[in-house]
């Protein structure tokens, strides 16, 4: 799972006499810190989520208009990354393309989780029939092929961001269902789960109060993973051409210059870099994030 | 090819040339040729126009006549046939022995009932075939029409692609044509290759017709219509020589430059004239904002179709004037044309009450982007978006997944705007008059979809549709080019980059100006 073969040193404070109680998420953090890969993830991840911001604010060239001729090489007009079939600026493409492809990705790991989450965490706690129902139809989706479902999805109806957004959701949730399930069903047997049940909390306190805080770690590695996959997944349907025509996305930018692969190899070039540094550095916070969060090893 | 070489060369030469190719290339039977389809819903040209139909179809099914060079009328089904002194019967002499592909006898009732259901059916049926009365059939081999008026494109409505020639004991059982299952299953025809294999998701496969009625034709074994849906693809196989003859190849302007320099492929615009296949943006005019001729007006201005042919695509094509294709015989460039100017059209639209409201949009609208002609519509759709979006008008691009989507939406006029195309076909009456009679206003694709009618123009399109002097005739299509673009019906985008690529492989290219949408049975292979 992880990138990195150094394990991060324990806390160097832990010698002193009488050391301040360190918070959980301060923790985290430290551990977090020290992991030189996870940091450069995180650095690359801000850069770009800053030039997604007020990158459009910054270098106004619209990315609908035409402003030289088409197909021109980088480096040679003022337009620095050069420009696409319809003569329109790439650079201004890849600065505005990253706003809709991270709001798509993140808004797709967010019913990744809702779902998988949900189905997974009822499959867990009540188990029996529930879980027999529930695992059934998460097995159901995780034999459908994800990408033809995907397709046909967005095909139906029709290639909007919010259809996208949904159709990538859809065929993500199950491993993250099976995952919060195996969790469930580990913490809802601990001796703190009986005893709060003992003093008469109902199902929904102990599934979201009591559970779910514990089962988190895990789920948010999951979580800051499937927005990654979501940006793939997005580039993958735009590369068959089930892109919004109306929002400039990264992916999209890839599927629209494809047919000119062969005369133009930059207008597919630099979208397909930004879109690998997004993911390699969510990858990379990711596995930071489980290094730091995973109790085990924590105490190693 | 040898054609034109011929035409481009000194007379003697030509002779020694000429005498040299005939010698050394003697037509060869057998082999396989491999083309392509970018996927088609029926092989029954009666009741579907268009490339991806017409192609194959014009394989399967005969026609009373073919095209050849220079829109010569050349005998097929029909061994010869005679027009009346007041052209107003026609009758045909059917070749003998001429069979379908189960082995019952063609004859003048299947005649007869193929041109019953084009002028039933066809998009443009009526246009054709409108003014044929009756159709007698005296004897077994022959077929006499009754016109109420003269026809001056009739003959060149009879060749296969218009009017493919169905056997009437399959077809004549009751059920709706455009659906029956016979046009996709177990197809019978009349022509020079019969269906062998036909899984429009993978591909067609047509094997010769033995007992084809012209002796020792056609002369290749096979035909394969791979279904290559992705012009990437299809490129790549080109440059690699496994795909033998594409016509319509959907390749782009740049791409052509590509193959030009591949070893054995060559690329041809040759064979497109009598097709005109020209592009536009379609509006639909029932509702507003496009029912107001000044909105219109002010898009042609915002629109810039010379720069879309020069710069998008680099100059391969011509820019559309209206709605004949300069290839046409009957083209006129005589007619208004609005000068780019964007000041002119944010001024139109003021004027007209649809100033920028307080969402920042004068209005709104779905352009529909089809997806049969990618390579032309979809930079057109974009270029349209960038350019309206300069003067305030929010377009949003609806591209269809499949021809069946786009068909539904356009043919019930369920729409808003949406890129379009279609070929005029050698004369206008079958082309071109669909677009603009008001009596062909229809839930048909590619007929008056867009709701125009203008009673000059209809007055117009009538007097040519019958008009036999050569002259005068221009002088009536010329007014129809003017009204056109004046009312605005359309607005014209480039037109066509259409292309054939085909190997060296190839003897006897199709070269009439029905091109690739002609019988291939003089078609050989090298080799």
């Amino acid at each position: 799972m992880s990138v990195t073969d150094t394990t991060p040193p324990v806390a160097a404070t832990a010698g002193k006499p009488l050391p301040k109680p360190v918070s959980p998420s301060r923790q985290v953090w430290q551990m977090f810190r020290q992991n030189h890969s996870a940091m450069i993830g995180l650095f690359i991840l801000f850069a770009i989520i800053v030039i997604s911001i007020f990158g459009p604010s910054l270098y106004t060239v619209s990315p609908r208009d035409m402003v030289w001729m088409p197909l021109t090489p980088p480096g040679q007009s003022e337009y620095l990354l050069g420009t696409d079939y319809l003569g329109r600026d790439l650079l201004a493409g890849l600065i505005n393309g990253g706003r809709v492809t991270i709001t798509i990705g993140f808004s797709a790991a967010v019913l990744t989780i809702l779902i998988g989450v949900t189905i997974g965490a009822l499959a867990g706690f009540f188990g029996g029939r529930v879980d027999n129902v529930l695992m059934r139809v998460t097995e159901f989706f995780q034999v459908l092929p994800n990408l033809l479902f995907a397709m046909v999805v967005v095909m139906l109806f029709s290639p909007s961001l919010i259809n996208i957004a949904i159709a990538i959701g859809i065929v993500s949730w199950t491993s993250t269902a099976r995952l919060t399930r195996a969790e469930f069903l580990k913490i809802r047997e601990m001796d703190y789960v009986k005893a709060e049940r003992s003093i008469g909390a109902g199902n929904a306190r102990l599934i979201w109060k009591v559970i779910l805080p514990n089962a988190a770690p895990p789920l948010i590695v999951v979580a800051a993973l499937s927005i990654g996959s979501a940006i793939l997944f997005e580039a993958g349907l735009s590369f068959l051409g089930l892109s919004d025509p109306n929002a400039m996305s990264w992916g999209r930018m890839i599927g629209d210059n494809r047919p000119y692969i062969l005369d133009s190899s930059w207008g597919v070039t630099f979208p397909g870099i930004a879109i690998f540094l997004t993911v390699l550095a969510i990858s990379l916070v990711g596995d930071g994030l489980n290094d730091a969060i995973n109790p085990k090893l924590r105490q190693r | 090819m040898l054609d034109t070489l011929l035409k481009s060369l000194p007379v003697a030469l030509a002779a020694t040339l000429g005498a040299a190719s005939l010698a050394q290339a003697e037509p060869k039977a057998g082999g396989t040729l491999t083309a392509f389809t970018s996927g088609y819903r029926t092989l029954n040209a009666a009741v579907q126009s268009g490339a991806a139909t017409g192609a194959p179809a014009s394989q399967i099914f005969a026609g009373l006549v073919t095209v050849g060079a220079d829109y010569a009328i050349e005998p097929y089904l029909a061994e010869s046939w005679e027009v009346s002194e007041d052209q107003l019967t026609v009758t045909f002499d059917l070749v003998d022995g001429a069979t379908f592909h189960d082995g019952e006898p063609i004859t003048g009732e299947d005649v007869k009932f193929s041109m019953e259901v084009v002028k039933a059916n066809h998009p443009f049926g009526q246009n054709m075939f409108g003014h044929v009365t009756s159709i007698e059939t005296p004897e077994a081999d022959k077929v006499v029409l009754h016109l109420d008026q003269p026809v001056p494109g009739l003959l060149m409505s009879l060749q296969p692609l218009l009017m493919p020639v169905l056997p009437k004991h399959i077809y004549d059982d009751g059920q709706d044509m455009k659906t029956h299952p016979r046009n996709m299953e177990n197809v019978i025809g009349s022509g020079p290759f019969m269906v062998e294999e036909n899984d429009p998701t993978q591909r067609l496969t047509l094997v010769k017709y033995d007992d084809f009625f012209i002796e020792g034709r056609p002369y290749l074994d096979k035909i394969v219509y791979p279904l290559i849906k992705d012009p990437l693809t299809r490129v790549l196989m080109l440059e690699k020589g496994e795909i033998d003859y594409a016509p319509f190849a959907g390749v782009r302007p740049n791409d052509a430059t590509r193959l030009e320099k591949a070893d054995g492929v060559n690329v041809t615009t040759d064979g497109y004239g009598a097709i005109g296949y020209v592009h536009y943006l379609e509006l639909n005019l029932r509702e507003k904002p496009f029912s107001d001729h000044a909105v219109r007006e002010a898009l042609a201005h915002a629109i810039d179709t010379n720069f879309l042919s020069m710069v998008i695509f680099g100059g391969r094509t011509q820019p559309g004037t209206g709605p004949l294709h300069t290839g046409n015989p009957f083209y006129s460039a005589d007619v208004p044309m609005y000068e780019p100017d964007m000041e002119k059209a944010a001024a139109l639209l003021d004027e007209a009450g649809y100033p920028v409201g307080d969402d920042g949009a004068r209005f709104s609208f779905v352009l529909d982007v089809p997806s049969w002609a990618p390579a032309a519509h979809v930079p057109m759709a974009e270029y349209i978006q960038a350019q309206l979006a300069k003067l305030n008008i929010a377009v949003e691009l609806r591209k269809a997944p499949d021809f069946g989507t786009w068909v539904k939406r356009i043919a019930s006029w369920d729409y808003n705007a949406t890129m379009n195309g279609s070929f005029n076909y050698p004369d206008p009456t079958i082309g071109v008059h669909r677009h603009f009679d008001c009596e062909n206003i229809k839930n048909v694709i590619w007929s008056n979809t867009q709701g125009y009618c203008n009673e000059d123009m209809d007055k117009l399109l009538d007097a040519a549709a019958v008009e036999t002097d050569m002259d005068a005739r221009k002088a009536l299509y010329a007014d129809i080019q003017k009204i056109a673009q004046e009312d605005l019906v359309f607005i014209y985008m480039p037109q066509d980059f259409s292309a054939t690529v085909y190997s060296d492989r190839i003897g006897n290219a199709p070269a009439s100006p029905f091109g690739a949408l002609a019988p291939f049975t003089d078609v050989y292979l090298e080799e």
